[in-house]
This record gives C-alpha cells, sequence and structure tokens, in this order.
C-alpha cells in the first residue's frame, strides 16, 4: 500500500464525506465538491479518490438499500473511520499551527 | 425516442467493469444522465453518458483483483504453510535430513533412468535403416581377461563383404586430426575416412551436392557449421581445401 501521506484532493474529499455524514456517495460528494469548493469534477475521479482514501482506511463503506431511483441500483455509502477522522484533525492542526505563526509583519509588507 | 441511454456503452461499460464495482458505477452514472435529462436535452445526456463511460474506463476499475475487498488472502495461507514446514524440519533434524537427503537421490536416479532410456530408445532414430545396421565389436581374450572395445581391423570391411553376401553394404570409419587449408586460413579440425557406402546406409540430409560424392576419393563432405567457417556466405561446392595430417600424408 502507498504511505498514508494525504493528498489535497484527498483532503477535499474526506472532509467532504464527513460533512455530508451518512449521505455520502459518489454523485453527492461530486455536488458538494462543486458546490462548496467550486470544482467540476468527473464522477470517474471522484469514484478513484474514494477508492484510494478507502485503501488507505480512513474511509469504509457500505452498500446501501435498492430503491426505484437509479434503475434499482444499489449506491455505496461511505463513512468516516477513526483514522480518517484523525488524519483529518492532524492536517487541519498542522494548518492552523503554521498559519499562527506567520508573523503580523507579513502583512504589512503586502500591502 | 426512448430516452435510455445508449445500449452499446452501457454493455462496453458491463464488460470492463470489475463485477465488484459496477452498480455503484452504473448506479452513479444513470442517476447524472436522468437529472441531465431533466435540465438539457436528449442528445447532450447521452453523450456525457458516453463520456462518463469512457472516463470511468481506467485500470482501477477494471482489474478483477483488489487488495481491499479480496474476500480472502491467499498469499498469507501459503505463507503460513511455508513456516509450519519450516518448524517441522526443525523439530527433527536428523530424521527430516535422511527424508530429503533420499528423496534428492531418488530424483537424481530417476532423472538419470529417464535420460539414459531417453538415449536408447531415440538417438539417432531417423535413420531408415537403423534396425539392420551394426556395429561390429572386437572382444580380446587376453590372458583371460575379455576385453571388449569398438574398433576392428580395417581390411574387415572388404572381407565381410566379399564373404558374406547377406552384409548388404559396410562402411569403415577412421578419425584423424588435420590441418585444413583454405587460402590463406588454416585451422585444426577432426576429420572422418568413410567407405562409399556410408551415405547409403545412413539417412544423414544433404542440404546440397550429390549423395554419391564419396565414390569420387578426392571429395570431402563438410557440415553447414564449417561451411560458414570456411566459405561464409559463399556456395561451398567447388571450392579446393588442402589437408596436412599428423603423420605426414597430404
Amino acid at each position: 500500500m502507498k504511505g498514508t501521506h494525504l493528498g489535497e484532493l484527498e483532503e477535499l474529499v474526506l472532509l467532504t464525506v464527513g460533512s455530508l455524514f451518512d449521505e455520502a456517495y459518489g454523485v453527492a460528494v461530486m455536488d458538494e465538491v462543486k458546490e462548496k469548493a467550486g470544482r467540476d469534477m468527473n464522477i470517474s475521479a471522484i469514484h478513484a479518490v474514494l477508492r484510494r482514501l478507502e485503501e488507505k482506511g480512513l474511509l469504509k463503506s457500505r452498500m446501501g438499500g435498492s430503491t426505484n431511483e437509479r434503475g434499482g441500483r444499489r449506491k455505496r455509502y461511505f463513512t468516516l473511520t477513526k483514522e480518517g477522522k484523525l488524519a483529518l484533525d492532524q492536517s487541519i492542526s498542522l494548518r492552523s499551527s503554521l498559519y499562527q505563526r506567520i508573523p503580523d509583519i507579513t502583512y504589512n509588507f503586502s500591502t | 425516442m426512448n430516452n435510455q441511454p445508449p445500449k452499446w456503452a452501457v454493455r462496453f461499460l458491463k464488460w470492463y467493469c470489475n463485477p465488484y464495482f459496477l452498480e455503484e458505477i452504473e448506479g452513479d452514472i444513470y442517476e447524472l444522465f436522468e437529472r441531465r435529462l431533466l435540465v438539457g436535452s436528449f442528445k447532450i445526456a447521452r453523450i456525457r453518458f458516453i463520456w462518463d463511460v469512457f472516463r470511468f474506463f481506467r485500470w482501477s476499475n477494471i482489474k478483477r483483483t483488489n487488495s481491499t475487498y479480496r474476500t480472502m488472502n491467499h498469499f498469507t495461507l501459503f505463507a503460513n504453510y511455508l513456516k509450519l514446514g519450516i518448524r517441522n524440519i526443525r523439530r527433527d533434524l536428523v530424521s527430516s535430513s535422511i527424508n530429503i537427503f533420499g528423496l534428492a537421490i531418488a530424483i537424481c536416479f530417476a532423472i538419470a533412468i529417464f535420460i539414459f532410456t531417453d538415449i536408447m530408445r531415440n538417438m539417432d532414430s531417423f535413420h531408415s535403416n537403423g534396425d539392420r545396421i551394426y556395429q561390429v565389436t572386437n572382444l580380446l581374450d587376453q590372458d583371460g581377461n575379455k576385453n571388449l572395445s569398438g574398433d576392428s581391423p580395417l581390411m574387415l570391411a572388404p572381407a565381410i563383404q566379399k564373404d558374406h553376401p547377406t552384409v548388404e553394404a559396410a562402411s569403415r570409419l577412421e578419425f584423424r586430426s588435420a590441418s585444413v587449408k583454405f587460402n590463406a586460413d588454416v585451422f585444426d579440425e577432426l576429420t572422418v575416412f568413410v567407405d562409399p557406402d556410408f551415405f547409403r546406409m545412413f539417412d544423414f540430409d544433404m542440404i546440397t551436392g550429390d549423395r554419391n560424392v564419396l565414390d569420387d576419393k578426392s571429395s570431402i563432405v563438410i557440415s553447414e557449421a564449417k561451411a560458414h567457417k570456411y566459405f561464409k556466405a559463399e556456395a561451398p561446392i567447388g571450392k579446393e581445401h588442402s589437408f596436412k595430417f599428423l603423420n605426414g600424408l597430404n
């Protein structure tokens, strides 16, 4: 298995799955990414990222029940695992700790 | 117009896709197709559907093995067998080394017997007269020591042909090392002298030239490899060699 390093897109999808909680399947994740991040992605790319995250152990999946929509085909729902939540916590705390260390003087130069 | 996605695209998806992922992928593409039908024309939805099918055509969706979704990990089981085997061997080193040694000897003998019988049954079996060709051997009784050798007196062949009408043909073989010269090149070769009957008894294929060439005492027969060695790409027929044998004959 590849390393557990979290890519930018992977992190975005992981956050989206977390925010959708129990309703995260391929198309829903794609819509959410488009709506919140403004990124128009193909459904196949979303599938690839979701599967990669599952292989890394950050997501787990289950098949939903059969309904009348989508021609009776079931959806695969993804949810965060404990490791997934931990990875998100780590990446966000790393970002905020680095952000806190930006000296105020930087803003003076950039204006 | 029926508002269905193109059948061939669905069939293509079903063909390449790993059955494990097929339902979710198909479902998502269908959902997007139906949604596009509501907002746009059938034509555009159809084209986008086909585009989606091709976008899903990637190796991770095609391959049939997957580390996460495999139900049983066969490799770990084989590794376990290997480990158990090594432990059992170590537990009783004496008897297992005897077993392994005995098995090795047995396999050696089996292979040796196979090679031996293979040679006995098939060596030179392409000669059509093989069952009628015999080698004359020589059994010497030296004061009670019986020695069997594969050679016989040179004069035997003409004599046996003359005295015994059942002998249809006979050929003697005499090996000599010689220095062979062609133009400026000189090589040491092992040469064989045979009687003219040789090619009437054995079925060695001639690549080019006459099978009765040996009736002429001044001609020789060479293998393809030797022809390349001396004449390169030139035709070997009609070229002239000079020989010098170790006992001084020319």
